[in-house]
């Protein structure tokens, strides 16, 4: 019965790849003269197809099918049930099956919501996606199958990956394509609307919300990716400007490029062609990220096994796509007049410098990942690029844009230039006032907590001020929350760094140490032993003033399947304040290495990206009534 | 076509070869940076005898020096390559037994033979260090004047030891 | 099982260090690549070279070599891989001086098109 069920998510993988071809068949045997129908009911029936299959591959993992190899390597029959489904998307083939999924689901949400555009407008938008359709599948069935049978069965899987049996990484890969994908949606738009005489700023205004969508999914995935990171791999940062993390990092800088660039263009009809550009670059980055991570072609701390030949066809495919794709603009973009002018001391102004500070540090983060391959290339000196170079470039061009940001609203207010001069003085002094309340003992730190007070007291000020305008309030309400949560990130990101305290030292059972403002005392250590792994977990009691405050728990599994042992850190998480404990190494049976880390405020990390998320929301509900 | 756009394709077309080329290089093969310079300055004891070895050990002729150590499961598979490769007289061969206990590492070769003319025993891992060693087993080759001529960061085999290490030693034919 | 988590621990031997040292300690093993693993700095890693090395370090800053020495002694047996800081040289002028040649263009570009 199993058996079967594998045929028949393979046969649905070729159903589905017969239908892109049906989907495509109008557009280029026809024309546009001919009826559109087939068009328009293949594109909502991919994904159906594709659903289908990728839960009879969920169903082959929960019903334990290891004569398929894809389920032989990524499971196990001793992995808890919800491994069990997640393993589905936990390696190369299942993950792509996975992004074929979610971009049939983006294609049917295009065609359900895009009844209003024009006629050949919808059809060349459709035919692209479509188009992108075809593409990833015929990906998954050359070169990636899932369905794959081995001929010689294994008695039992050989386990997920331990560090991806966790929640955290449940979520986060799905997250992040729904964010990827979503993107293809913008770029097919992009497309099609340069197939058109105009790019008319209603456009620009219908595709905004398929723009904010993504982009909220992608922070989402990324915030994800790097909070798994901080409490799962043991040492408490959670950013390490790792290949895999720029590969999703910069299609988000330059969607947040589009998102306010795409705002002119509706409400103006200005940066038309800038705006398009931007589209197809974001979508490429995108996709120029897929294959870095797939293609093993960098050394990244997510090792997917590499093999040169799918390396070649995602090569081909964004060969295809971002050549194709810059051919068309390039031979259409002359025909994009702007409606009107912009004038630098303006919102669009505004927009021109966040777009060019966000692109450039877009273009820096290329350059960082790019080079050593390039090096490598030409047989020179093979070279790292980390931390140090990420913060001697990037940050620089992030403190302007942090001051533009803030300033946003004082330049919104359309009142006379001597009011505007004094509301800019009160709230710069009131910004410098409440950043020394904290002990400021370096010049970075200052900038960023002051860019973050900036930004607030900004918002705060423009609040209070137009509580009796209901409509600006709601207009604005998107904007307001966004920029929020990156002054909350912000501070967060500061305070963290710049306060912490990390330190690494050994206890025997029964001592104690005391670091920054608390004791930490090893209280005992007990041996686990779990369905598919053994653990050793500590018991680090937490007092200050010999007042008890909580116990930590850390640990180290080791996975019956893995050779090396896994750190699960223990963490007592305040909004103010995470007390992070990860057990290093045995020194003997009572005496253990930790690592200690006191991190204030570590939080609003995360807690930024969620308000900066509320406010996209925000926007895709209210944005498209006011205009 | 506008001038931009051509630009952008130009660069794209460049990054795609580099991104073609990347396919097929190896992203975690470092050059090491001490070829050409000389063997460092070392003075360590023999892992059998009670004498010292400082660069005056190397004979006047090219060495092959490998780094092992009995808790090295790779060098188990390289081992037989060296017994082979000790019985050529044009070449020297010398052992560099890094961060290993000296009973382990005599048991180990007295189960498998010992390749090495001498064994210079490297227990905390100093000279190693020094000549930027970081895979287990690795081998060097040096010239008469004791400059590093060649580096091998794994198990040899048949093929590295025809193709790029007979060559360097000086033997082609 | 425990048997697996002891590594040997030559890390954790010297305690008597000074404040400042350790904080230059620190910056630099973060500074530096582990050599053995995927992607990860000394600071963060505990494989048995890196565990050396951070030993090696500790006993430079403490017979009085500073930052830079470290480095170099580093960088000249390990190559400029292990520093995630590249070098400004011929070498790196792109990467180093790649972005503000960008930002010029680009502003350049988009002012002209579309600021009066």
């Amino acid at each position: 019965m199993i058996i079967e069920i594998g045929y028949i998510g393979y046969f649905l993988l070729l159903l589905g790849l017969m239908n892109c071809m049906l989907l495509l068949t109008p557009k280029f045997v026809s024309g546009l003269n001919v009826s559109s129908n087939i068009l328009l009911s293949a594109s909502k029936l991919h994904f159906p197809i594709l659903l289908i299959s990728f839960i009879c591959l969920v169903i082959t993992f929960v019903g334990e099918d290891y004569s398929l190899d894809y389920v032989a390597k990524n499971s196990n029959s001793n992995l808890p049930l919800i491994y069990k489904i997640s393993a589905a998307w936990a390696g190369h083939e299942g993950s792509m099956l996975l992004w074929c999924v979610v971009s049939s689901f983006w294609m049917f949400l295009a065609s359900i919501f895009s009844e209003d555009l024009h006629k050949s407008l919808r059809i060349n938008f459709l035919a692209t996606m479509g188009l992108l359709n075809l593409g990833f599948l015929l990906f998954v069935v050359a070169t990636s199958n899932p369905f794959d049978r081995t001929m010689n069965v294994p008695i039992d899987g050989s386990d997920l990956n331990p560090l991806l049996q966790d929640f955290g990484l449940i979520v986060h890969p799905p997250m992040l394509y729904m964010g990827y994908v979503g993107l293809s949606v913008v770029f097919s738009f992009a497309i099609a609307c340069c197939f058109e005489s105009d790019f008319k700023k209603e456009w620009a205004q219908w595709i905004r919300p398929w723009i904010l969508a993504s982009w909220s999914f992608l922070t989402l995935g990324i915030a994800l990716g790097s909070w798994w990171a901080y409490y799962e791999l043991g040492w408490g940062g959670w950013w390490f400007w790792d290949p895999v993390e720029n590969a999703s990092f910069m299609p988000w800088l330059m969607s947040t490029a589009l998102l306010h660039s795409v705002i002119a263009t509706g409400e103006k009809g200005m940066f038309k062609s800038w705006t398009i550009l931007l589209s197809i670059f974001t979508f490429s980055l995108s996709l120029l990220g897929t294959f870095l991570v797939r293609s093993g072609i960098l050394i990244s701390v997510h090792s997917f096994a590499s093999d040169p030949t799918r390396g070649i066809f995602i090569l081909l495919m964004l060969l295809a796509l971002i050549g194709g794709g810059l051919i068309i603009y390039s031979m259409n973009s002359k025909k994009f007049v702007d409606d009107n002018e912009v004038t630098l001391f303006s919102k669009e102004g505004f927009f021109l410098l966040n777009n060019i500070l966000l692109v450039t540090a877009t273009f820096t983060i290329l350059l960082g990942t790019m080079y050593p391959l390039f090096l490598d290339v030409l047989g020179l000196e093979k070279i790292s690029v980390g931390v140090p170079y990420y913060n001697a470039v990037f940050i620089p061009l992030m403190i302007p844009l942090m001051l533009f940001v803030g300033y946003i609203p004082i330049l919104l207010a359309r009142n006379s230039k001597n009011s505007q001069l004094i509301q800019l003085v009160v709230i710069l002094i009131l910004s410098i006032i409440l950043s020394l309340t904290f002990s400021v003992n370096s010049i970075l730190f200052f900038i960023g907590i002051f860019s973050a007070t900036w930004i607030i007291v900004n918002i705060l000020y423009d609040v209070f001020f137009s509580l009796d305008n209901k409509i600006k309030l709601k207009n604005r309400m998107g904007m307001y929350f966004a920029h929020f949560g990156l002054a909350i990130f912000i501070l967060g990101a500061s305070i963290s760094e710049n306060n912490k305290i990390e330190k690494e030292f050994v206890l025997n059972v029964g001592e104690s140490k005391t670091i920054g403002l608390f004791e930490y005392k090893l209280e005992k250590l007990s041996e686990l032993k779990s369905v598919n792994y053994d653990a050793i977990i500590a018991s680090v009691l937490v007092s200050k003033d010999n007042q008890f405050i909580t116990e930590i728990n850390p640990e180290k599994r080791l996975y019956h399947s893995s050779e090396s042992p896994m750190t699960e850190a223990g963490i007592h998480g305040r909004i103010d304040r995470d007390l992070y404990v990860s057990l290093g190494n045995m020194i003997d049976d009572n005496k253990w290495s930790l690592r200690i880390y006191d991190k204030p405020f570590i939080r609003f990390i995360w807690i930024g990206t969620i308000f900066m998320i509320i406010g996209s929301i925000f926007s895709i509900r209210f944005k498209k009534k006011s205009s | 076509m506008s001038k931009s756009a051509v630009f952008a394709i130009a660069a794209f077309s460049f990054m795609s070869f580099f991104l073609y080329q990347g396919l097929y290089n190896d992203p975690k093969k470092v050059e090491s940076p001490l070829i050409g310079k000389e063997f460092p300055k070392f003075k360590l004891n023999d892992l059998f005898l009670n004498t010292a070895h400082d660069n005056d050990s190397f004979q006047n002729k090219k060495t092959i020096i490998n780094v092992w150590a009995s808790w090295c499961l790779e060098c188990e598979r390289e081992h037989s390559y060296l017994i082979a490769l000790s019985n050529n007289k044009n070449f020297d061969l010398v052992g560099i037994n890094y961060k290993d206990n000296a009973d382990d590492a005599k048991g180990w070769l007295n189960m498998r033979g010992n390749p090495y003319r001498i064994i210079i025993a490297d227990f905390t891992g100093d000279l190693s260090l020094d000549l930027g060693v970081y895979g287990v087993p690795e081998t060097y080759i040096i010239d008469k004047n004791q400059i590093i001529l060649y580096k091998h960061i794994g198990p040899i085999n048949n093929k590295i030891i025809q193709q790029e290490m007979m060559p360097l030693l000086g033997m082609n034919e | 099982m425990k048997k697996i988590f002891i590594v040997i621990a030559f890390l954790f031997s010297s305690n008597s260090f000074s404040a400042d040292i350790d904080k230059q300690y620190k910056s630099l093993i973060e500074e530096l690549r582990c050599m053995v693993c995927q992607n990860q700095n000394l600071s963060e890693s505990e494989a048995p070279l890196a565990v050396d090395m951070k030993q090696k370090i500790k006993e430079m800053l403490k017979s009085g070599k500073n930052e830079e020495q470290i480095k170099a002694f580093l960088s000249e047996r390990y190559s400029s891989y292990i520093l995630y800081e590249p070098p400004v040289n011929s070498q790196n002028i792109i990467l180093w001086f790649g972005p503000l040649v960008f930002i010029v263009i680009l502003s350049f570009v988009l002012f002209r098109r579309y600021i009066r």
